[in-house]
């Protein structure tokens, strides 16, 4: 698992202040099932990402299922294959609240392991993205209760090639947009060739981060942020910005920036070292 | 091959991955692995470097001859040109 230099601390007062959730509102709003294990608040809030609007999002793990409690629910390749979600608004912010087992917990675990890195095509955040964002949010997780229930699944997850997995798939995603760049030049057909090469870089700037601790799943929403907080000796910011937003893009002739972003994109998957 | 050819760079169509340090190459559905010295030599390939620099540099990092890594370099080279994976030199 890579390391994480900074990653926020995982409890305590300096949390409190970054979301309102408290294990009593919790319960005051009657969302705690008698057979919990472990509440933790995660997200962009916890990690210092989030801004007046943003939504909390409280994990609680069970041992059975608790009823779909307003009908809303994830769909996940688990057994159970559902995650039941409470949504409740609380002085004027959104609390998704979402429930998972143990057991859904474990299997999560075990898809993880070492092994699915020698798999061809091993299950990915498609099927399994609810999952994948319940693992990286558990890393960073504010625990409200079970802290001594979590700590060694937190622990059986570090040493797991979680991270690796998530290179692994988002440098799939830059190959995925490589190849259409290439063919899109080839075909003379530079303006598509911009966006696909884009989204390489994009993906292969996810990839990076992960082995800096900053995960993001299904979302590149934060990556600016992670970004100048890494500083990633491979692509500084300084170096990474003006590729992202295109400042020195030609859109008459723009065969230099797609050829120079797909050099920088192999570049880096040179550098990114997959078990590091 | 002479060291005044253009600097080697690689081929737009070849994909890397890093495993552990070890280089694997795919271009289609070729793929190998770039080891010790050959992995360093790819990392260097970036069309800026010459043929001739980029010995200096490995022979400066292992304390080889600069003349037996630019030979064997530029037998790497010819070979990698063959399938593909490098462009120019």
């Amino acid at each position: 698992m890579p390391s994480a230099p900074e990653r926020p601390a995982t409890a305590g007062a300096a949390l409190a202040a970054a979301h309102p959730v408290t294990l009593e509102a919790l319960e005051g709003l009657g969302r705690i099932p008698d057979d919990t294990r472990c509440v933790f608040v995660g997200g962009s809030l916890v990690r210092g990402l989030g801004n007046a609007r943003s939504d909390v999002d409280v994990y609680v793990v069970t041992g059975e299922q608790p009823p779909a409690w307003d009908a809303d629910f994830d769909r996940v390749a688990l057994t159970p294959d559902t995650v039941p979600i409470a949504i409740e608004h609380v002085d004027g912010r959104r609390w998704d609240i979402e429930y998972w087992t143990t057991g859904q917990l474990e299997q999560l675990l075990e898809l993880v392991q070492p092994a699915v890195l020698e798999q061809h095509q091993p299950a990915g955040p498609d099927v399994l993205r609810p999952g994948y964002v319940l693992l990286d949010r558990l890393l960073d997780a504010d625990v409200l209760s079970g802290e001594a229930w979590l700590a060694p699944v937190r622990a059986q997850l570090e040493a797991s090639a979680f991270g690796a997995l998530l290179i692994t798939q988002a440098l799939e995603v830059c190959d995925h947009y490589y190849e259409d760049a290439l063919g899109q030049l080839e075909d003379g057909d530079g303006l598509s060739a911009v966006l696909s090469a884009h989204r390489a870089f994009s993906a292969v700037v996810d990839a990076l981060l992960v082995g800096y601790g900053r995960r993001s799943i299904g979302t590149s929403k934060w990556q600016a942020r992670m970004m100048a907080a890494a500083d990633p000796r491979e692509l500084p910011f300084e170096e990474y910005w003006p590729r992202i937003t295109m400042r020195d893009l030609d859109r008459d002739d723009p065969r230099d920036w797609v050829s120079a972003v797909l050099a920088e994109c192999q570049r880096l998957q040179i550098e990114i070292d997959v078990l590091a | 091959m002479s060291g005044a050819e253009a600097p080697p760079r690689r081929a737009l169509d070849v994909r890397t991955r890093n495993l552990g340090g070890e280089l694997f190459v795919a271009r289609g559905t070729d793929a190998f692995q770039l080891s010790g010295v050959a992995g360093t030599a790819w990392r260097l390939m970036d069309g800026r470097r010459t043929l001739p620099e980029i010995a200096e540099e490995i022979a400066t990092a292992t304390g080889a001859g600069a003349d037996v890594v630019l030979a064997d370099l530029e037998a790497l080279v010819e070979d990698l040109r063959r399938r593909g994976i490098v462009a120019g030199a």
